[in-house]
């Protein structure tokens, strides 16, 4: 299972790969070159596997490992212990509302209740369209512009709950290309 | 003394490089290479008195001083911690955001000072918009020849790897970074070995944090003496204070160590928000607990702040009103600390988890009068206890608030078992 | 040699050793989780903390695991402090153990329960609801995992990447959400999967071959020795009413280390269980007793002698193949054995070579023989019949004769469970006809039915020691050679005579001077130059 990291750099089984559009498997192969060791590229390469499908399944895993040289157990370990690699689908949106202490005493519960009124979900959950989820996170360092939400790292500081409907209204109007839709809506805040 | 940390803050996206260059940036790593030797500038950091802006106060100029010296039997690495993500901390990232160029800067110094031909630069999964802005930085660089097989022309080589964390508040510990970095879950490793022996992948390492690294180029321009003449003694230099919560102006300040609490407070941040009374506040970040109002005058310093039973952490200070109660507050805490426990050690993982039940106890108002002598135990038996000082991260906001506020924790027991009066 | 002094008393221990093996010197305990002699110190469950005391300072407590003896380090395991923190290390341990002993398989020899007992306090405080997760869930062919019992100490993790190489167990999650793990759907695949029930010091990890056989204590536990191949790693057999319900490694640094493969452990388990066994003996056809059946051959052997080939089997101790040789050499046509080649076995512990006592019978001089040879040797018209202590060897060979040798006749003395057998139809002839179609029977016995010694791979001799009873009316292999000798007129006074067959043996293999009870408990390193001296 394990295998030595340095024989498998270019033979990736191709069932694996087949499914990947050609610059991201060129990606995946060329990110082990920048470590010393092959497995320091394991995060990069499941950032990079999760930004492509929007979570990470087991096929990810396997082929995460096989790249660096592990196991699939071994990537599930690693992949299960940070938070921000998902092992099942979200939202096309999925917003993350900081729960911690600057935004809480600034009112982040009212983030996440004007979130839960808008959309009809709870932390944890989709919009039945697919098209939003929501979980509350810890600290994002955003306390000194706080409240603040993050939708796949981009951040929207110094929230009211008029901002966020706002913000989801954006979004849900862009909802055809989610990375411009919030760029977009990060350009309008 | 001027500004050198913050003087890009107020900008909307970062500093470029040719701005950088108008701004005489990078004269200073390039006299560091073409005519400095790595003892030079070691010793010019170490006389500097510049301690690790962190959260531990380590003198950076011995931590670098602890790297292999000639004849090298093979790479050392210079790590740069940006896994900002202390509660109430958000330096680190308005430097990568506005700066960036500030921050490589110091790598480059850093990295010839301790013979390192390889840089990692390790930020924070969620810090997207600052790892933007480093890779933009990164690329202008090696345009310029400022990075590379010939940096700045000169024989020295140096790279950066720049590698996303993803979510993990105790990668923020050096060896669990670096755990990390090696793609292996982040959880701390024992020391000894210490990082300077078997680091990153093994080789000699020395892991230094965004903010101390971007105090570098100013000290080695200026010299150790102008460093030392702000400050206190044994904390010299300015330091980027974060100021938020319940606050008017919310925000990073950069000032001299050795500010009051007060200071930064009422006159940089305009007081507590609305004009309201202040219930307490954190001086350093969410592991160093709180402080009542009373010790608003304390100076913003390791030494000061130590004397109160606190850290100074990393300066972020977190202003709670007085509606909210420290039970509450404490909960906010005790909660993150359960989620970010790496959950190796067993009284860490277990401590961590069965402190906040018993503060969400108190929370529903079912605490008992058992509950302090435990919740003492808790702290007690993983203090010290663990392979990294997580335990005292927990205890940080835990311990206080019974220390300081033990009442608001005495009028939410049971009714039953309410203190006699 | 690093002198350190632990709890007042001065040990002198070798180089880089911890403290956990230094205080073991001086029979002092000191708890751990975490650490197991064979994988790589990880520090992290915390139950092995001491105080380390230096004059003028404070006692610093540290774990014992990661700390290496030094000279003059002065520790103790007796301050408060450090009774303090193991006895808090405990209370975190214990509370959301789900507490489930009277259930638990572990219960009797669980790490949790004795180190609570003696370094825990009588009251747990813990009083929120606890963790749930997964329960006797399988992960394996044959291990269950329990992840609430779980203290996750991650030895079973370590074991399966360093040890077993087969990094197919992780920790998953983080902070009190861990739990051991396997990858989704992939079950472990190992050779070494049974050590996981061993090394689990909690329930967390148990066998499925064991769940709810037996409670610990009413076990009992006899040092032996792996029959599975001729590693011949050392083994406890946990017996209760005369079956073998467990088989576990013995440690024994010059031969397996701490740990055995499955095919060893499961393999005995169905081996020292034979169902269905042939107890009584076969003559022509006719059921008789064991002493009947071990008379007729040693007439038959007698009134025609040097006509039988005769074929011994590595499954016999090493005293018996001695007694064999004396006695049956003078009696048969041949005395040879067919050596079994190695096949599938691993770079860990298994050779593959499914022949426990080979070394012994090559090192004892007998012949050699293929099974073609052997086939060729009995098709000879001289011969008259093959005599087998190994069954299914007999079988091959009498099915591989020519039309024109299909009359030799056949005598096995062997262990014969008609659990073995091909099929159904089998079966039931089986009732009505002796095995294999032999005109003697003479029922065998198994290893762990009898004291006697297996001589490894490597040279290594251990003794086997008698954990289970053989079926009531049972000849033993040994006396029923002695009756054959004595009624072949064969004598056995220059054996007889030693102290012991062992003490006999040694003098054979040229390495004399140590009777059977004498054998050190890792066994005896034969020196490999040692050559018999051919008789």
């Amino acid at each position: 299972m394990s295998g030595s990291g340095q024989a498998k750099a270019e033979g990736l089984p191709q069932a694996l790969v087949q499914a990947l559009p050609e610059a991201l498997a060129a990606e995946l192969r060329a990110l082990p070159l920048r470590y010393p060791q092959r497995r320091g590229a394991l995060l990069p390469i499941l950032h990079r596997l999760q930004e492509w499908r929007g979570h990470l399944d087991p096929a990810d895993m396997r082929l995460a490992g096989e790249i660096v040289g592990i196991s699939a157990a071994e990537v599930f370990s690693v992949l299960s212990f940070y938070t921000m690699y998902r092992q099942r689908p979200v939202g096309r949106f999925p917003i993350g509302v900081c729960r911690n202490i600057s935004c809480w005493v600034n009112g982040s519960d009212k983030l996440v209740e004007t979130v839960k009124q808008e959309l009809g979900i709870a932390p944890g959950e989709i919009t039945a369209d697919g098209l939003f989820s929501l979980q509350e996170v810890e600290c994002l360092g955003s306390c000194g512009t706080a409240p603040c939400l993050e939708v796949e790292s981009r951040y929207f500081e110094n929230l009211t709950p008029d901002k966020v409907r706002a913000l989801l209204a954006r979004l849900r109007a862009g909802a055809s290309d989610p990375a411009a839709a919030i760029r977009s809506a990060q350009n309008e805040a | 003394m001027e500004n050198y940390l913050s003087t890009e803050f107020a900008r909307s996206g970062p500093l470029l490089l040719a701005e950088a260059l108008n701004k005489g940036r990078y004269k200073t790593a390039q006299r560091v290479f073409e005519l400095m030797t790595p003892e030079q500038v070691v010793d010019e950091v170490k006389n500097s008195g510049l301690r690790g802006r962190g959260g531990a106060w380590f003198p950076t100029g011995i931590k670098w001083s602890f790297m292999p010296k000639p004849p090298l039997k093979g790479p050392s690495y210079l790590v740069i911690n940006a896994d900002e993500g202390e509660p109430g901390t958000f330096k680190d990232r308005a430097i990568m955001e506005k700066d960036p160029h500030l921050l490589l800067e110091g790598i480059l110094i850093g990295s010839f000072a301790i013979r390192a031909e390889t840089a990692f630069l390790y930020i924070r999964g969620e810090y997207l918009t600052a790892h933007d802005a480093l890779a933009t930085a990164i690329a202008e660089l090696e345009q310029a020849g400022f990075l590379g097989d010939a940096v700045f022309g000169t024989k020295h080589r140096l790279r950066i790897v720049l590698h996303r964390g993803a979510g993990a508040y105790i990668c923020g510990e050096e060896t669990a970074l670096l755990n990390s970095l090696e793609g292996r879950r982040g959880e701390p490793r024992p020391k000894p070995p210490f990082p300077a022996v078997y680091g990153a992948f093994g080789r000699p390492t020395s892991v230094n944090n965004v903010e101390t690294l971007a105090n570098v180029p100013a000290i080695v321009e200026h010299g150790a003496a102008w460093f030392k003449s702000v400050g206190t003694a044994q904390a010299p230099g300015h330091l980027l204070f974060g100021i938020s919560g319940a606050v008017e102006r919310p925000g990073c300040y950069e000032l001299p160590l050795g500010t009051t609490a007060r200071e930064l407070v009422e006159k940089h941040a305009g007081g507590v928000k609305g004009g309201k009374k202040m219930r307490a506040f954190i001086p350093g970040g969410a592991s160093t607990g709180f402080l009542p109002p009373e010790k608003l005058d304390v100076a913003m310093d390791p030494e000061s702040l130590k004397k109160e039973g606190t850290m100074l952490g990393t300066g972020g200070i977190i202003v709670i009103p007085e509606e909210i109660s420290v039970v509450d507050a404490a909960r906010v805490f005790s909660r993150f600390f359960r989620h970010e426990t790496c959950g190796q050690c067993s009284p860490c993982r277990e401590g961590s988890a069965w402190s906040d039940q018993v503060i969400a106890r108190f929370q529903r108002g079912e605490g008992q009068r058992e509950d302090f002598t435990l919740l003492e135990e808790i702290m007690r038996g993983s203090k010290q206890r663990t392979i990294c000082v997580f335990p005292e991260a927990f205890a940080g906001p835990l311990g206080s608030a019974i220390k300081h506020f033990r009442g608001e924790f005495e009028s939410a027991m049971t009714t039953q078992q309410a203190p006699h009066a | 040699m690093p002198e350190l002094t632990i709890d007042g008393r001065k040990v002198e221990v070798a180089p880089g050793t911890n403290l956990i093996e230094a205080a073991r010197k001086l029979a002092i305990e000191i708890p751990y989780y975490c650490y197991h002699p064979a994988l790589a110190p990880v520090g992290s469950c915390r139950m092995c903390q001491v105080e380390i005391l230096d004059a003028g300072k404070p006692p610093r407590v540290t774990i014992a695991c990661r700390t290496e003896a030094s000279n003059g380090l002065n520790v103790s395991t007796t301050g408060k402090d450090c009774v303090a923190a193991r006895a808090a290390t405990l209370e975190f341990l214990l509370a959301n153990h789900p507490l489930d002993c009277p259930i638990c398989d572990k219960a009797g020899e669980c790490d949790l329960q004795d180190f609570t007992y003696r370094h825990g306090s009588g009251v747990g405080r813990f009083t929120e609801p606890k963790r749930a997760t997964l329960k006797h869930e399988p992960i394996g062919d044959h291990i269950l995992l329990d992840q609430e019992r779980c203290i996750l100490c991650t030895r079973c993790v370590r074991f399966m990447d360093e040890y077993a190489k087969s990094p197919s167990l992780v920790v998953a999650g983080r902070g009190d959400r861990n739990v051991i793990a396997i990858f989704p759907g992939e079950p472990i695949h190992s050779n070494y999967e049974g050590n996981l029930a061993d090394i689990c010091p909690v329930g967390a990890l148990t066998l499925k071959e064991f769940r709810f056989k037996s409670r610990v204590w009413d076990l009992d536990t006899e040092e032996s020795v792996c029959t599975g191949c001729d590693r011949g790693c050392s083994i406890l057999l946990d017996t209760k009413r005369n079956k073998t319900l467990r088989v576990r490694p013995r440690v024994n640094l010059q031969v397996n280390g701490h740990f055995i493969c499955d095919q060893g452990r499961f393999g005995l388990l169905d081996a020292l269980n034979p169902v269905g066994r042939e107890e009584l003996g076969w003559v022509n056809g006719a059921r008789v007793t064991a002493a009947e059946a071990a008379s007729a051959l040693a007439t038959t052997l007698a009134a025609e002698r040097g006509k039988w080939l005769v074929l011994l089997s590595a499954r016999l101790t090493c005293e018996e193949l001695l007694l064999a040789k004396a006695a049956l050499r003078p009696l048969a046509k041949q005395l040879a054995y067919v050596p079994v080649a190695a096949a599938g076995g691993d770079e860990i512990l298994f050779t593959g070579r499914r022949a426990a006592n080979q070394k012994a019978i090559e090192r004892l001089g007998i012949t050699a023989l293929s099974e073609e040879a052997a086939a060729n040797l009995l098709a000879e018209p001289t011969t008259v019949g093959l005599l087998s202590f190994d069954g299914a060897l007999a079988a091959r060979l009498m099915s591989q004769l020519p039309a024109a040798a299909k009359s030799r006749r056949l005598a096995i003395v062997d262990v014969i469970a008609k659990a073995v057998m091909a099929n159904a139809a089998v079966m039931a002839n089986a009732v009505l006809k002796p095995p294999h179609g032999a005109e003697l029977f003479v029922p065998g016995t198994l290893f762990s039915e009898k004291d006697g010694t297996f001589l490894n791979v490597g040279g290594v001799l251990q003794r086997a020691r008698r954990a289970q009873r053989w079926p009531q009316g049972t000849v033993s292999e040994s006396q029923l050679l002695l009756q054959v000798a004595a009624s072949g007129g064969v004598s056995l006074a220059e054996l007889t005579a030693k102290p012991d067959l062992t003490f006999a043996l040694l003098e054979a293999l040229g390495q004399p001077g140590a009777m059977l009870a004498q054998l050190p408990d890792d066994g005896l390193k034969l020196a490999a130059a040692t050559e018999v001296a051919v008789a």
